[in-house]
């Protein structure tokens, strides 16, 4: 019987990496104040690295967020602290003292995080950038995102994340690098800009499927965790952000049913709902609730209560579409865009048979922005199988298949258009 | 029985641009080895190596002569170590066979020599 030689380490908490790296990230550059993002985020980096090369050999430490933290302070100190270190020495100078010791190296308190976090978050939704910037600066500094998760989530080139934060990086430091306090006033000020972020974060996370799926479910959990964060402080509270926060806890609490077993895409009307996570649909209805406390009716209002209707009904069939195409005609006033139109088309297809749907559908897809969408022939191929013209069917499935942004996706269409052609092979 | 130097060598720079999520992974696959190793009783230590340049002695008495090395900006680079307990070369080759480091570099597995008892 051998001995035990070396005691066995306990597992990491699921995303503890990729949480770390935004909370120390906040952390960082509100103790290191004047710290530039790029010193930040090499320290966060190299803390990382320096994990990666040490717990492999020596095991995992009993509290290996204060590790990273202990590492990437250091780091930070002594990169982009030569700059402070010098007015320190100058200042201690100065004052015949001596030199400043650096801050004790405690993990700070989760109140405290949750606030820095915060101000990151505005810091990064500073008005002097653009939306994607602000999206993008918001993944790779605040929700530690690799620029290839980033590309991969928004089905962008590399280079050209890689260049946009460069430049995001760049005009805050031209002039705007201040670390802002999330007072209440400042989030009421810049909460729409948030609440855009947050969405974006989360509807690109939506918009498609595994494959490279990791990713993509990573990003409504991100976007669910700073629509909270937001909700957690005494300034956060709005109806709008509660409306959103409804709909992302609706559209993730489907996503466990969303892929089946073998990996395959399950559409709404397949899913078991069972799978469902309740939890998630109670804390939407409760946000749902609140959202309703406000005057004004935005389109995550509007998105949250066709979500909730179709997670109120208990079988796909008990769908209350009525409901749903009024909602949708109510955000193509609101908020017309060529992809509700193609929404509201299938919502129209349920409710008045699937040659107005297709038509609506044909008519939402004269928009030229949907060319690469493939949503667009999917849902036309979807109007012509129920109207059993298959072979026209199966070459739209076919064309939705070649334009389909994740593999789970294009294997589904695949699959349906293989349908079509088996069916008809079989007459 | 007997005690096998596991020298794990990684191709310089291998972590460059990896996000926090898969270096997580990394570490994960790592830690669940070790624990399989150390569950065992297969696993006798492991120590990370200091980062940076080595001393590299040569030469004796007046001639000896210490140079800075080997350097980081080598090719591959030494990490760390493993001791490991296996009764063979075979079990050793075993043990190590599944070890995630294969995914980025190349393992050399040792036997230690143990001094006969006089």
């Amino acid at each position: 019987m051998p001995a035990v030689t070396v005691p066995t380490t306990p597992r990491l908490v699921d995303d503890l990496f990729r949480r770390s790296a935004g909370e120390i990230s906040a952390v960082l550059l509100r103790r290191l104040g004047g710290a530039s993002l790029d010193a930040i985020e090499e320290a966060v980096q190299d803390a990382f690295v320096q994990a990666l090369r040490t717990w492999p050999y020596r095991g995992v430490p009993d509290n290996p967020k204060g590790w990273l933290y202990r590492v990437a302070l250091r780091r930070a100190l002594d990169g982009a602290g030569r700059e402070q270190r010098r007015e320190r020495l100058l200042a201690a100078a100065w004052s015949g003292g001596t030199v400043a010791t650096p801050p004790p190296v405690t993990l700070p308190d989760p109140d405290r995080v949750s606030d820095d976090e915060l101000a990151f978050l505005l810091l990064c939704c500073h008005p002097k950038l653009t939306r994607i910037d602000r999206v993008v600066l918001t993944l790779k500094v605040g929700c530690g995102f690799s620029v290839d998760e980033i590309a991969a989530a928004f089905l962008a080139r590399r280079p050209a994340v890689a260049q946009r934060l460069v430049r995001a990086k760049k005009k805050l430091r031209d002039g705007a690098g201040e670390f802002p306090d999330p007072t209440a006033e400042l989030l009421s000020a810049r909460g729409g800009d948030l609440r855009e972020v947050v969405y974006l974060l989360f509807s690109g996370g939506h918009a498609a499927v595994a494959g490279d799926g990791l990713v993509r479910g990573d990003l409504c959990v991100e976007a669910l965790r700073l629509a909270r964060l937001m909700l957690g402080h005494v300034g956060g509270e709005h109806p709008a952000t509660r409306a959103l926060a409804a709909l992302m806890c609706f559209h993730g609490a489907r996503l466990p049913a969303r892929i089946d077993e073998g990996g395959a895409l399950v559409p709404l009307d397949e899913q078991d709902r069972t799978l469902w996570d309740r939890a998630l649909l109670a804390e939407g209805f409760h946000h749902l609730e609140r959202a309703a406390e406000g005057e004004e009716l935005t389109r995550y209002h509007l998105e949250a209560g066709i979500a909730a209707a179709h997670v109120a009904a208990p079988t796909s069939e008990e769908t209350d579409w009525p409901r749903i195409l009024q909602l949708y005609d109510a955000l193509g006033d609101h908020h017309p865009s060529p992809v509700v139109a193609l929404n509201r088309a299938v919502a129209v297809g349920r409710v008045r048979g699937p040659e107005a749907g297709l038509s609506a559908a044909r008519e939402a897809a004269s928009d030229g922005r949907l060319v690469r969408f493939h949503l667009r022939p999917a849902v036309i191929g979807s109007f012509l199988a129920e109207l059993d013209r298959r072979p026209e069917a199966a070459a739209a499935f076919r064309e939705a298949a070649a334009l389909a942004p994740s593999v789970t996706e294009r294997h589904y269409l695949d699959a349906r258009a293989a349908r079509m052609l088996e069916a008809r092979a079989g007459k | 029985m007997g005690r096998f130097l596991v020298l794990p060598r990684d191709p310089s720079g291998a972590w460059d641009d990896v996000s926090p999520q898969e270096m997580q992974r990394i570490v994960e696959k790592y830690v669940a080895w070790g624990n399989k190793l150390a569950e065992a009783g297969k696993l006798a230590g492991g120590e990370k190596l200091e980062d940076g340049d080595g001393r590299v002695l040569t030469g004796e008495g007046a001639g000896l002569k210490v140079t800075n090395g080997p350097f980081a900006e080598a090719k591959e680079v030494v990490g760390g170590f493993w001791i490991i307990e296996a009764a063979d070369y075979d079990e050793a080759v075993k043990l190590v066979g599944d070890c995630p480091h294969l995914g980025v570099g190349s393992l050399e597995v040792r036997r230690i020599e143990e001094m006969p008892a006089s």
